[in-house]
C-alpha cells in the first residue's frame, strides 16, 4: 500500500513530535490531577458512584501508562538521565510512598477527623506503596537491562559481509 | 535506502557496529538503523561517524544521481 506523503519538513516534523510529546505529559499529569481531585472531594458515603464516575479516566490513564511503559521496555529505553540501577529504584520509590502518603493523610484527617488512625493509615499505605513501586521498578529495571543487552548484541551476519 | 558505502567502510576496517557506535558515542542499534537505511542520521552524528571511520561526509553519505555523473 502506497504511504501517505507527509506535509511537513524535517523541521516541522521535529516541531510535531514536541508538541505531541507535551500533549501527552499534558493528558498525563491531567488525568492524574482529575482522577485524585475526584477522589479527594467525594464524599465518604459515595465510593460506589466514585468509582463508576472515574472508569473511564481510571482505563484511559492506565492505558496510556501501560503503553508508555511497555514501549519503552521493548525498546530499552530507561530515562533521559536515570539509569536502571537500585539507587533509582529506591529514590523513585520513595517519591512515590512520599506522594502518596502526604495525599492518603490530608484524605483520611479531612474526612474522618481523627489523627491517631489517619497516621496509621499512612504509614500502611506509604509502606505498600514503597514496596509495590520498588517490586515494579526493579521487574522493569531487569528486563530494561535484559532488552538492552539483546539489542546491543552485533548481528551475526556483519563479520561474514 | 541502505547505507552500504558506510557499512563497506566499516567492514574495510575490520571494525564492529559495537566498536564504530563506542567511537560515534551512540548505541549499536543506532549504527545497524543507519546501515539498514531505517534510520536518518542528524549531521552531528554523521559527522562523529566520518570521524570514526576516517573518511568524509561525501564518501559515505553523498548519493550522484545519474545526470551529475554524466556532467563530470
Amino acid at each position: 500500500m502506497k504511504k501517505w506523503k507527509s506535509n511537513l519538513d524535517e523541521m516541522q516534523e521535529q516541531k510535531l513530535l514536541k508538541i505531541e510529546h507535551n500533549g501527552c505529559w499534558i493528558a498525563f499529569w491531567g488525568l492524574l490531577i482529575v482522577i485524585l481531585a475526584q477522589v479527594a472531594f467525594t464524599p465518604t458515603g459515595q465510593y460506589a458512584n466514585l468509582l463508576r464516575i472515574l472508569a473511564g479516566e481510571w482505563i484511559v490513564f492506565i492505558a496510556l501508562t501501560f503503553y508508555m511503559l511497555f514501549a519503552c521496555v521493548k525498546n530499552g529505553i530507561w530515562d533521559r538521565r536515570l539509569h536502571p540501577d537500585r539507587k533509582t529504584n529506591l529514590l523513585c520509590a520513595l517519591l512515590a510512598a512520599v506522594a502518596v502518603a502526604v495525599f492518603e493523610f490530608f484524605y483520611t484527617y479531612f474526612h474522618f477527623h481523627k489523627l491517631g488512625p489517619s497516621l496509621a493509615a499512612t504509614g500502611v499505605i506509604a509502606l505498600f506503596t514503597f514496596a509495590f513501586c520498588y517490586a515494579t521498578l526493579l521487574v522493569a529495571a531487569k528486563v530494561t537491562k535484559k532488552q538492552q543487552e539483546k539489542l546491543e548484541e552485533e548481528p551475526e551476519d556483519e563479520t561474514e559481509t | 535506502m541502505r547505507n552500504l558505502k558506510m557499512k563497506f567502510r566499516r567492514i574495510e576496517l575490520e571494525m564492529s557496529q559495537t566498536e564504530l557506535a563506542r567511537r560515534a558515542g551512540v548505541t549499536r542499534q543506532t549504527i545497524g538503523m543507519i546501515e539498514a537505511g531505517e534510520f536518518n542520521p542528524s549531521i552531528k552524528l554523521c559527522v562523529a561517524i566520518c570521524r570514526a571511520l576516517g573518511c568524509t561526509l561525501n564518501d559515505i553519505f553523498w548519493e550522484e544521481h545519474e545526470d551529475e555523473k554524466v556532467e563530470k
